[in-house]
């Protein structure tokens, strides 16, 4: 989480406009849902690693590391599409080609929509697009909320490791019963610090006469034309060029 | 559970985002009303955020052998009440999204309703039925916390059932074979959730009274005994 953080501050796109990064995810994922199968869903894979890698200089080690988080439930997901469920005196499972065909499309295109939008979290902070969120109409509450709760869970975060750690060096997670115990005394303790963090922040705010709302101020950068061209032409040829290599590969079918 | 991103066919991602939006509009009106009356729970609110997000990172000790999080939906509902907790979990999600690759901003309806609505709902009935038919309140959480998670699991095997129908048997066949699949690692996660949601809850009513009472704003439930009682 923090390395995320921190790459999303630091690579070569973090100064770009927030509105074309999110418009070019956007279209990405878009073009990926609804372009023609496979190759559109191919085609964003490869534009989001190449983008990722030469323009905005993100570590392609951590990338492809956290694209390949899901991949549990890809591998428990997919598997249960290829089975096809038919009555024969009862109950059996029987293979089915054209699920497995399907199965595998819906794992490139979900490896597809991940990749653009991790291109998206991990050159923008969460803070821009948060305030961008408020700029175009996200109640006030949920954007105070939200800035709130992004600011206190990296405190909240070292807090628990930390905690964890002390007790797995006094051997707390040595077996499922002390692993159980240690768990809730660390769950439970962790709240009351929540509690306590938050009372004294109230309290130190107070004490400096506020009452109303916490704003954060956040910079965010405008998209230049240019960058705006790219957002709306790269999405929209993938869109054209993944229906024309279908139609090519329907010919040569 | 979290549905990955891209997974949800386009208008199916859609339907379950709009199903959601009602409910996290009814937690931001509660929350902002609650804001306007108690200013002082903004910093409250906030934290109890960031608190079911790391929450959610935590690795759970499974029978199985595996490790997974807990969905924290019971333990949320029973310490926030449901109206919040959807307003957290929206908030969770999000940065679950960002932050952890887990789940994605197309599914974000989806993973909403199955664990910001339907497991909060579900966990808080369990409670308030306990509580009613004067359980002890280690039952009641066990329960509460127990088939909070299991119907956050039942939620996104049917939400993954209508998407993808089986060829022969339709959504029920589809329905059956992603319960079943999901069933090996959910059930015991549900059941060590449970046990672990038990256990906080006693460590918190032994040692942190004042906190439980102070939580009890966030709920509307104002009484003191009540509020001594958990929820």
């Amino acid at each position: 989480m923090h390395v995320l953080d921190q790459i999303a501050h630091e690579n070569a796109w973090s100064r770009r406009g927030t509105g074309g990064k999110v418009f070019l995810t956007f279209g990405l994922m878009g073009t990926a849902l609804g372009g023609s199968p496979p190759f559109a869903a191919i085609l964003v894979l490869v534009a989001t690693l190449l983008l990722a890698r030469l323009s905005a200089l993100v570590p392609m080690r951590i990338f492809l590391g956290v694209l390949a988080v899901p991949l549990g439930f890809l591998a428990t997901g997919l598997p249960v599409l290829a089975l096809s469920v038919g009555w024969q005196g009862g109950p059996v499972l029987l293979w089915s080609a054209a699920g497995a065909t399907d199965a595998m499309l819906l794992g490139v295109r979900s490896l597809a929509t991940l990749s653009a939008m991790l291109l998206l979290s991990m050159t923008t902070p969460p803070m821009r697009l948060i305030s961008l969120g408020q700029r175009v109409g996200l109640s006030p509450v949920f954007v105070d909320l939200a800035m709130l709760t992004y600011r206190l869970l990296f405190v909240l975060s070292d807090v628990a490791l930390s905690g964890f750690r002390s007790q797995s060096f006094r051997l707390g997670y040595q077996g499922w019963r002390t692993s159980l115990r240690s768990l809730s005394l660390l769950v439970a303790g962790l709240l009351g610090r929540t509690m306590h963090q938050a009372q004294r922040l109230e309290t130190g705010l107070a004490a400096r006469g506020h009452t109303g709302a916490l704003p954060v101020l956040t910079s965010l950068p405008k998209t230049r034309p240019l960058e705006w061209i790219g957002a709306v032409t790269l999405p929209g040829g993938i869109f054209w060029a993944s229906r024309d290599l279908a139609a090519i590969w329907t010919g040569h079918g | 559970m979290h549905i990955m991103e891209g997974f949800l066919p386009p208008l199916h991602a859609a339907a379950w985002g709009a199903g959601a939006l009602p409910f996290v509009v009814i937690g931001i009106r509660k929350a902002g009303r609650l804001l306007r009356e108690k200013p002082e729970t903004r910093l409250l609110l906030g934290a109890c955020a960031a608190f079911s997000f790391v929450l959610s990172a935590l690795k759970l000790p499974s029978v199985t052998g595996s490790c997974s999080h807990p969905t924290g939906t019971g333990l949320g509902a029973v310490l926030f009440g449901p109206p919040i907790m959807t307003l957290i979990a929206t908030i969770v999600l999000l940065f679950q999204a960002l932050l952890l690759a887990h789940g994605g901003l197309t599914t974000l309806g989806a993973n909403l309703f199955s664990m910001g609505i339907v497991g909060p709902w579900v966990a808080w009935a369990c409670y308030r039925s306990g509580q009613s038919v004067n359980l002890s309140l280690p039952t009641t959480v066990f329960l509460a916390a127990t088939l909070g998670n299991l119907s956050t699991y039942v939620t996104t095997a049917l939400q993954l059932a209508l998407a993808f129908p089986d060829p022969a048997s339709g959504v029920v066949g589809s329905a059956l074979k992603f319960l079943v699949v999901f069933a090996v690692t959910q059930i015991p996660l549900a059941i060590v959730e449970g046990l672990l949601t038990v256990a906080v809850v006693n460590w918190l009513t032994r040692y942190s009274p004042d906190e439980l009472q102070q939580l009890a704003v966030l709920r509307g439930t104002h009484e003191v005994k009540e509020a001594c009682h958990v929820a």
